[in-house]
């Protein structure tokens, strides 16, 4: 069995404040067919921030969400995802869009694996990495663009329980200056890394990246809401 | 001797199909807890040759399931970290891979191997994983060897070994 299979059987607590049926999700697209997303916007991210907060208001949606496989071009914005002849493009996790200070919670017993605060333009800002075990499956959840606050209060190793507030949405400031979001991601191997693992891969290492780091909504159970 | 025949026994549960299946619990760890000093050595796939470093760790028991380890890099402490090892509930799985391999040693040291499929190198490889735990009062050691597939040779891709 794989651990796609595992997780589509099981049922797991939410990771955001949703009410299924009642809260409407704003299903985004950061690919090249939208045509709003110009460079001199993306680039900037007080307006990418308003244009992500606009159209949320406007779809009178509750979270904005999506990017798992994503081909995106908005990575142009920031160097951290410019590597050698090709660049890193395709989106790893999933990417829940809403204010700064929306509470994160833990979907299942982990331990912490690792965190880091990755400060560079562009990059995941405040980390958080869970290892978790599941029917003999060990497996990692990733939460991105966090709090700096978040950090403060864990160790590696630390046990965790399901349904702990883990973490809020970070600021711009301190979630690698980005409009205010989750990225979550699920990993199985983490190949020796600690408090950071790629987000986005590159297009000709789809098919290895897709293997090892699972459609994240098998635990978020959000994406069959979005419009 | 009968003890230890006593705890084979113990560690070993039949199937419904009549398979064997292996059984490992934090008791094995137990006689591996505390600290120790040791070295790490790691094959840099850059270079194909092996690289050696201090190394030192604590290992202590969490609950039923989980294996901490702190470990220490006294040439680079910026490295230090506290890896896990989680035991599955039933035991036949140690952090993702199959229990493939149990025995006591002569000293009464505890030999696990496991196993799993995944990929390695800086250019993913698919490969079979072999993790290698030798558990005793004074001598521990962790080892990791791969064989990418279409290939026959195991390879050793780190390992750690530690004394009292």
């Amino acid at each position: 069995m794989q651990l796609s299979e595992l997780l589509q059987k099981k049922q797991f607590p939410p990771v955001l404040p949703f009410r299924a049926g009642r809260d409407r999700l704003l299903l985004m697209n950061f690919t090249e067919s939208n045509s709003e997303l110009i460079p001199s916007m993306v680039d900037d991210t007080t307006a990418f921030s308003g244009y992500i907060s606009k159209k949320i208001a406007t779809a009178s949606a509750q979270y904005g969400i999506g990017g798992y496989d994503e081909n995106r071009t908005v990575y142009s914005r920031s160097k951290v995802f410019d590597t050698g002849e090709e660049p890193r493009r395709l989106h790893l996790g999933i990417d829940i869009w809403a204010d700064a200070g929306t509470p994160v919670f833990l979907p299942l017993d982990g331990i912490v694996h690792s965190f880091a605060y990755n400060n560079h333009f562009g990059d995941y800002g405040a980390t958080i990495i869970i290892k978790h075990q599941l029917d003999g499956f060990v497996f990692h959840t990733l939460y991105g663009h966090l709090s700096l606050k978040d950090l403060l209060h864990l160790e590696e190793g630390m046990q965790l329980n399901a349904g702990r507030h883990l973490a809020d949405f970070g600021i711009a400031a301190e979630n690698g200056h980005w409009p205010p979001h989750l990225h979550f991601q699920l990993i199985i191997d983490m190949e020796g890394k600690k408090g950071d693992y790629p987000g986005v891969c590159k297009l000709s290492e789809r098919a290895y990246y897709l293997n090892n780091c699972p459609d994240p909504d098998l635990i978020l159970g959000m994406m069959r809401y979005a419009v | 001797m009968k003890s230890i025949l006593a705890i084979l026994v113990c560690c070993i549960a039949l199937e419904s199909g009549g398979q064997q299946k292996l059984l490992i619990s934090t008791a094995d760890f137990k006689s591996a807890a505390g600290y120790w000093k040791g070295s790490l050595t790691y094959l840099d796939y850059g270079s194909g040759k092996p690289f050696s470093m201090p190394a030192n760790v604590m290992l202590s028991l969490e609950k039923t399931k989980l294996v901490v380890l702190s470990n220490e890099y006294p040439n680079e402490p910026k490295a230090n970290n506290r890896d896990s090892l989680i035991i599955s509930d039933d035991g036949t799985m140690l952090d993702g891979a199959k229990v493939v391999s149990r025995e006591i040693l002569e000293d009464g040291a505890v030999k696990i191997i496991t196993q799993k499929t995944g990929n390695d190198g800086n250019d993913h490889r698919a490969a079979l994983l072999k993790y290698i735990y030798i558990l005793g009062k004074n001598s521990f050691q962790q080892r990791k060897e791969v064989k990418f597939v279409g290939t026959d040779q195991w390879i050793m891709r780190h390992e750690f070994l530690y004394s009292r």
